[in-house]
């Protein structure tokens, strides 16, 4: 049965500075996950370390709070376990771009299937403002008085080109938008990668809320076709003005799908009481 | 030779087939009724890759091997160069006469035979040189006297499902067996014969039997990145996938394979991940989110050779001290040493029990000597172990202690007598929370509070105050009465086992303390028996003396003697024998 956003919602309430664009995506989640009718004891919530991943606290599903830059293999692991399990996964740029790109590289070529929704504020909120991986060039912070030097990692080309099924940002300045984008993410049967435009307030004062209203354009309103992975990538690099919507989706099996043990149901549901070694020990003899 | 056993040893280059030529006289052997232990040693690369393969046989069990051998079965001259030295008096060299010219000076020595054998040229005749090992095997087991038959069952078994290789081996083995029967009838360095009506056996490796209890135990999901001497788990699990309805998962590094476990044993399958001490390294963080979150984990630690890359293929007990204290914070976890592949087998599957109902990581710390070493044993008695889940309730209970509590969380780190709280899983409705590796309340929630910070950490830790009253301390092994008691963990068991034979008769009393569950230290136990020797020496594969530091630690008490080697190679019954004849 699914929830209604107010049965979501926890009597705790988010610490996220006022006007964080957390709150935005917090509320564009809890509308998305009631709107797809998915149940909350059915949503496993896994995030990272970061201010972002905290949101697991404030949404009534199950949530696992893992290590920074983690949240990717504890979700496949998840996923393994019980595959008809809904998984969500919340990171943010230093903890999914940063710490955790490994993962992410390797998570996208299995292709699970699972929702993978970063908050890009392009800034290290927690630690109190440091350069991210997602830090334009010249970003001045305490760890780069001098302006960053290093390219930014540019996560839709990165989800495009390393195997991710679906590729899609919004923009949490535009919740009805990224809603949209959330809901067609959790219908994806494979990896969503979702990044979101997150202005911090408190530390980025570059890439605010007047600067993506100013620089991005809907990719529903240019007819974009999400099927032409060429027209993605050209969408993708193009940094003057910043696309928001489905870059690019296509239909892949899932890591799962092809699984021979998994077709006998979830993993945790297999009957372990008394599993016979008989066939196990023949080698041996 | 009068006695019935031997020790035999094949070496060559990679790439001769030796594992697979060792692995099959092994079973030759304990298919004839005999007790079988195997060795093999792959030195330095830049030496051409030379492998090595040893396998000693006897009636009684084997529990090591010896570094004395009878047959010497060199597949290339640098062979014999390397290894003459080993042979005791009336031992045979076997080499392949058409390709070696056997300089005179090679094998300084006239108590030890050469005994050339066109290995290569029978091997071609009976269908293709890449059978020179088969041939090579035929030929030493006929230098042992022992029955052909077993030698063909076990080749006909190994290519089952392909009738017309197993007749060519069959009959290259067959041609190596008759041309020493033929040729070298006056030359029998070892005399070894079939005990007629001993039970049946099996022939198995420690991280198989590892993989086994696993198995039993019902783990579903396996993740590792390949590591010597850990990477035959890995092969194991991905061969039995099929069979065990199970996933067996390599991932892009260490950090993943142990995040993927606790992933998928919070949602709960049981799951492991398998690595060796730099593999192991990049866990530490995440065991760490396993001791906080109260996920229950299973990993296996198969030592080798450190620091950093070390010495991948050689043997160690140096990562005692760092499986026991690694991550940062204090949080409870249970560490087993098992002493040989038999115990492999039952502590990793009590481990997965453990790790359930304390709802903690568990360690199981092994080492390349019994990680990919075989013996033999009569088939593990898997019927009687009974899986336990420990404070895993269902959903009905869930729902019941959920409208109990009121709130929005299930309070699944509920304080209770023994620290254990009810579990809940994913999909379960009336279960819902948050596990958080923040210091967290009863639901889950982060919490930084003072009185709950010390609330959390005593329900933490006090679990491991419970486990300790319930595992077992260390045990003796051998006569009641000794002179000298040899204290040692994991491994090292087998060779001290082995040398008893020879403390016997030489009338040396000499006993064992072993111990097996290292972390939380039986401390009173250890103390108790330690009282009760006369005196007594550590053993243990490290160069500080782990063992011998955390006996003191919890006991106070300092060993007469200390015997450590930590140079990669096992210890051996000759090499322990003389180091107690020192002090006895």
């Amino acid at each position: 049965m699914a929830a209604t956003t107010k049965e979501l919602t926890t009597a705790l309430k988010p610490d996220w500075c006022p006007g964080c664009g957390d709150f935005a995506i917090l509320n564009g989640l809890k509308a998305a996950v009631s709107e797809a009718g998915l149940e909350p004891h059915n949503t496993l919530v896994v995030s990272g370390i970061g201010c972002s991943s905290k949101l697991p606290h404030w949404i009534k599903c199950y949530g696992f709070h893992t290590l920074h830059g983690r949240s990717l293999p504890v979700a496949q692991g998840a996923r393994m376990a019980n595959h008809e399990m809904n998984i969500i996964v919340i990171s943010g740029d230093g903890d999914g771009y940063g710490i955790g790109m490994g993962h992410l590289m390797h998570a996208m070529r299995r292709n699970m299937r699972m929702s993978v929704i970063v908050h890009n504020n392009q800034t290290y909120g927690l630690t109190t403002g440091q350069t991210s991986p997602t830090s334009d060039l010249g970003y001045k912070s305490k760890s780069t008085p001098m302006g960053n030097v290093e390219v930014p990692v540019n996560p839709m080309a990165l989800g495009i080109v390393g195997g991710a099924t679906f590729v899609a940002r919004a923009f949490a300045g535009d919740v009805k938008h990224m809603k949209m984008v959330f809901a067609r993410a959790f219908k994806h049967n494979g990896f969503a990668l979702v990044d979101v435009y997150q202005p911090c307030v408190t530390f980025n004062k570059v890439n605010t809320y007047d600067f993506f209203r100013e620089k991005t354009y809907k990719l529903e309103d240019e007819a974009h076709n999400p099927a032409d992975r060429a027209a993605a990538m050209v969408r993708a690099m193009d940094h003057e003005r910043l696309a928001i919507g489905v870059f690019y989706e296509e239909a892949r099996p899932t890591y799962e799908g092809m699984h021979p043990a998994l077709v006998a149901g979830p993993l945790v549901r297999h009957d372990i009481s008394n599993v016979d070694l008989t066939k196990a020990l023949e080698d041996f003899y | 030779m009068a006695e019935n056993r031997v020790s035999i040893k094949i070496g060559g280059e990679a790439g001769y087939g030796i594992m697979t030529a060792g692995a099959t006289l092994a079973k030759s052997f304990s298919r004839g009724g005999l007790n079988v232990h195997t060795y093999s040693e792959f030195p330095s690369l830049i030496r051409g890759g030379h492998n090595t393969y040893q396998i000693c046989a006897a009636p009684e069990p084997v529990y090591s091997h010896w570094d004395k051998i009878q047959v010497l079965l060199a597949l290339n001259e640098e062979t014999i160069a390397l290894h003459w030295q080993e042979l005791t008096p009336g031992g045979a060299v076997i080499y392949d006469s058409q390709k070696v010219q056997l300089k005179p000076d090679l094998v300084r020595r006239t108590d030890v035979h050469v005994a050339g054998v066109p290995l290569e040229a029978l091997a071609e005749k009976a269908g293709g040189k890449i059978m020179m090992n088969t041939v090579s095997v035929g030929a030493a087991l006929s230098m042992c006297d022992f029955p052909f038959e077993f030698l063909e069952s076990a080749i006909r078994d190994q290519f089952a499902k392909r009738k017309e290789i197993a007749d060519q081996n069959s009959a290259a083995a067959r041609a190596g067996y008759d041309h020493v029967g033929q040729n070298f009838s006056a030359l029998r360095p070892a005399h070894v014969s079939p005990v007629p009506g001993a039970p049946r056996r099996i022939v198995i490796a420690g991280n198989d039997a590892v993989c086994l209890g696993a198995l039993r135990a019902g783990v579903k999901f396996h993740a590792q990145y390949p590591m010597t001497p850990a990477s035959s788990m890995l092969h194991f699990f991905a061969a039995q996938e099929r069979n065990y309805n199970m996933v067996s998962k390599q991932v892009e590094d260490e950090i993943a394979a142990i995040n993927f476990a606790i992933g998928a044993n919070f949602t709960g399958a049981r799951a492991m991940a398998g690595t060796s001490g730099g593999g192991f390294s990049l866990m530490v963080e995440a065991l760490g989110m396993a001791g906080m979150t109260e996920v229950p984990l299973v990993i296996v630690e198969v030592q080798r050779p450190g620091p950093s890359t070390g010495m991948p293929t050689w043997t160690d007990q140096g990562d005692l001290q760092f499986v026991i204290h690694a991550s940062q914070g204090e949080f409870p976890r249970l560490v087993i040493a098992p002493g040989d592949q038999e115990e492999l087998f039952f502590e990793t599957f009590n481990a997965f029990n453990f790790a359930e109902r304390y709802q903690m990581p568990v360690i199981v710390l092994s080492d390349k000597y019994i990680a990919e070493g075989m013996r033999s044993y009569e088939p593990f008695r898997w019927q009687d172990l009974k899986v336990d889940r420990g404070k895993l309730i269902t959903e009905g209970e869930a729902q019941e202690l959920f409208k109990k509590d009121g709130g929005d969380w299930f309070k699944r780190f509920r304080f209770t007598d023994d620290g254990v709280s009810p579990r809940t899983l994913p999909g379960m409705r009336g279960g819902m929370f948050v596990a958080a590796t923040d210091e967290h309340d009863e639901t889950g929630e982060i919490v930084e509070a003072a009185d709950n910070r010390k609330q959390m950490m005593s329900k933490r830790m006090g679990k491991l105050e419970v486990v300790a009253k319930e595992i077992p301390g260390p045990k003796f092994y051998g006569p009641k009465e000794a002179d000298l008691t040899l204290v040692c963990f994991g491994s090292t068991k087998g060779t001290v086992l082995e040398t008893f034979k020879d403390f016997e008769r030489n009338n040396l009393k000499v006993n064992m303390l072993h111990f097996v569950y290292m972390h939380p230290f039986p401390a009173q136990d250890a103390g108790k028996k330690l009282a009760t020797c006369k005196k007594w020496a550590t053993v243990e594969a490290n160069f500080t003396g782990q063992l011998e530091a955390l006996i003191a630690q919890h006991t106070g008490k300092r060993p007469a003697h200390a015997f450590r080697r930590w140079d990669g190679r096992p210890f051996s019954p000759e090499w322990l024998f003389s180091k107690v004849e020192e002090v006895l």
